[in-house]
């Protein structure tokens, strides 16, 4: 009896064990992803910032995908348009991150090569407080332990409730081009 | 006579204010390194104050901060990872010439970004190595 019992613990701790490094293995992690994102408008200066420090994880066994931006991370060229975008638009002191959470449509890690192949991203925006479906097509690829996505889309700031003022608005575009480009490396 | 006198001041007071708005406008970026350091810790307290207030807390957010620590992780040529709890973005490749690699002890100062709750790590950038 007590053998059966240590042969149950021990099948236990040894399926517990394997899950755990099943799931280590199976997570793709970038922590230096590269989002931009552009609201030029013609013949203005440009308002464009970047991030190099994003965060990005793929689960290849169920497909999720989960990113975080810290807002304060994105610099501007022009140094008091990075501090109105901070204080004024994003109020990143109250909404310090932008997080998107969502799934790849039609995903199989096992099919990816060095050639890009499309991919659909399905998921939701989270932003100054207000939370936003997006969806878009992704160029994924495969080298070695990295799995490298590129991808943009649009959004607009009106749907998460940031205001621009009269003064500025036809300086500041309404749709934002959002850029993306990770390189997720196996955890 | 008296017109021409009055365009010259014109002029001028354009050229002032002028002057003062580009200033405004096109002012320099923060420089980390000529910034007074706001506080001065390890990097597991620093990580510490961020997880016990859910990462809401923001007493060091944007602020120019002293980090130690030993490496745990070197990403990139400009990212390293000290006790597992927060990620330096050196401030530009020259600085990071200095070789570093796994398991030194390095003090920096750079600013503070935030708190990533998904992977539990403090960001901070613009970083410059002390020592």
């Amino acid at each position: 009896m007590k053998k059966l019992k240590n042969i149950l613990v021990l099948s236990i701790a040894i399926s517990a064990f394997a899950s755990f490094t099943c799931n280590a293995q199976n997570k793709y992690l970038d922590k230096n992803g590269t989002i931009v994102f552009e609201a030029s408008e013609k013949l203005f200066e440009e308002v464009k910032a970047q991030t190099q420090s994003a965060t990005a994880i793929l689960n290849i066994d169920t497909h999720e995908i989960a990113s975080l931006a810290l807002v304060k991370g994105f610099r501007f060229k022009n140094s008091l348009m990075e501090e109105h975008f901070n204080e004024n638009y994003i109020e990143s002191d109250t909404y310090p991150k932008a997080v998107f959470k969502g799934k790849l449509v039609a995903f199989d890690s096992t099919a990816l090569t060095e050639t890009p192949s499309d991919i659909v991203v399905e998921g939701t925006l989270e932003l100054h407080g207000k939370t936003k479906d997006v969806r878009t097509t992704l160029s994924v690829h495969k080298i070695e332990d990295t799995i490298a996505m590129e991808g943009s889309f649009k959004v607009a700031a009106a749907d998460f409730n940031i205001e621009i003022p009269k003064i500025v608005r036809n300086k500041i575009a309404k749709e934002v081009l959002v850029q993306i480009d990770f390189n997720l490396t196996k955890k | 006579m008296r017109l021409k006198k009055y365009f010259t001041i014109v002029l001028i007071a354009v050229a002032i204010v002028g002057f003062f708005s580009y200033k405004y406008m096109y002012k320099p970026h923060r420089n980390v390194a000529e910034e007074q350091v706001t506080a001065a810790l390890s990097a597991t307290e620093l990580q510490g104050t961020f997880a016990n207030s859910n990462g809401t807390l923001n007493i060091f957010s944007d602020k120019i901060i002293e980090v130690n620590g030993s490496i745990t992780d070197m990403e990139q040529s400009t990212t390293v990872i000290i006790d597992d709890k927060v990620q330096i973005d050196f401030d530009n490749k020259e600085k990071m010439d200095r070789t570093l690699s796994k398991g030194n002890n390095i003090t920096i100062k750079g600013r503070c970004v935030g708190y990533d709750d998904l992977l539990e790590i403090v960001k901070v950038d613009q970083a410059i190595l002390i020592n």
